[in-house]
């Protein structure tokens, strides 16, 4: 039981973390990655293919800051600062991809 | 009650980085939780500067870690290495390099990359904020 935390959208990046994401982990999406969430962009389709029922937050300062509250995916789930903190403690480790 | 300790790479305003750290440590102490330790890496050691002067409606990064760090008394240490060769330096290294000046913010203190290695398994999360 892993905590991902990923900050970037960049491609070879989330590939990697496709690699490594394992059914019972989580993912949070912080700083620019939480335009993953958008409906579009590929990444995040892309490890749902791999992972359906992947636990994916995404980070409500970081989406607020750019404008997108309202246009995330349906699935993914806003959590706070205090949310992520709690999420590090549920699972076993954290590992922050950047 | 659990501790954690964060690693900062990323020098404020440069990056996400630094913000997200702070943002996690004050939500992490807010929570009841501990943090163990705040290691200043990399290009994160700018946190640690006495010299920043950011615009008076902007945010004052390393101001605002200095008031965490002394109000809940958080062991905050900067990377010597780190910081020396990026012009970031205490009083003690500022004499011992012949250096005319040291600016390194009162709260935060100078050490070696073994302290992080004690935090890794000291704390019960680890959290590396990188750019």
């Amino acid at each position: 039981m892993t905590l991902h935390v990923i900050n970037k959208t960049d491609p070879r990046l989330w590939q990697t973390l496709l690699t490594a994401v394992l059914p019972t982990d989580a993912l949070v999406l912080i700083e620019d990655a939480v335009y993953a969430a958008l409906p579009a962009p590929a990444q995040a389709s892309e490890l749902l293919a791999h992972h359906p029922g992947l636990h994916v937050c995404v980070l409500v300062d970081d989406l607020a800051a750019r404008g997108i509250s309202a246009k995330i995916r349906p699935g993914f789930v806003s959590v706070s600062y205090r949310d992520f903190v709690a999420l590090s403690l549920v699972h076993e480790r954290v590992v922050n991809w950047h | 009650m659990s501790s954690f300790a964060l690693m900062i790479q990323g020098a404020p305003y440069s990056s996400g980085a630094a913000l997200s750290a702070f943002r996690f440590c004050e939500a992490a102490l807010e929570s009841g939780h501990q943090i163990q330790r705040l290691f200043f890496f990399q290009d994160g050691v700018h946190n640690a500067s006495a010299l920043c002067v950011p615009p008076q409606d902007e945010f004052h990064l390393p101001k605002a870690w200095q008031q965490l760090i002394q109000q809940h008394r958080i062991d905050a240490v900067v990377c010597v290495a780190s910081a020396l060769k990026r012009g970031i330096t205490d009083n003690n290294e500022a004499v011992r390099h012949q250096l005319p000046a040291s600016n390194l913010l009162e709260g935060f203190s100078i050490g070696g990359l073994g302290l992080w290695m004690e935090s890794m398994a000291k704390a019960d999360r680890v959290l590396n904020f990188a750019p």
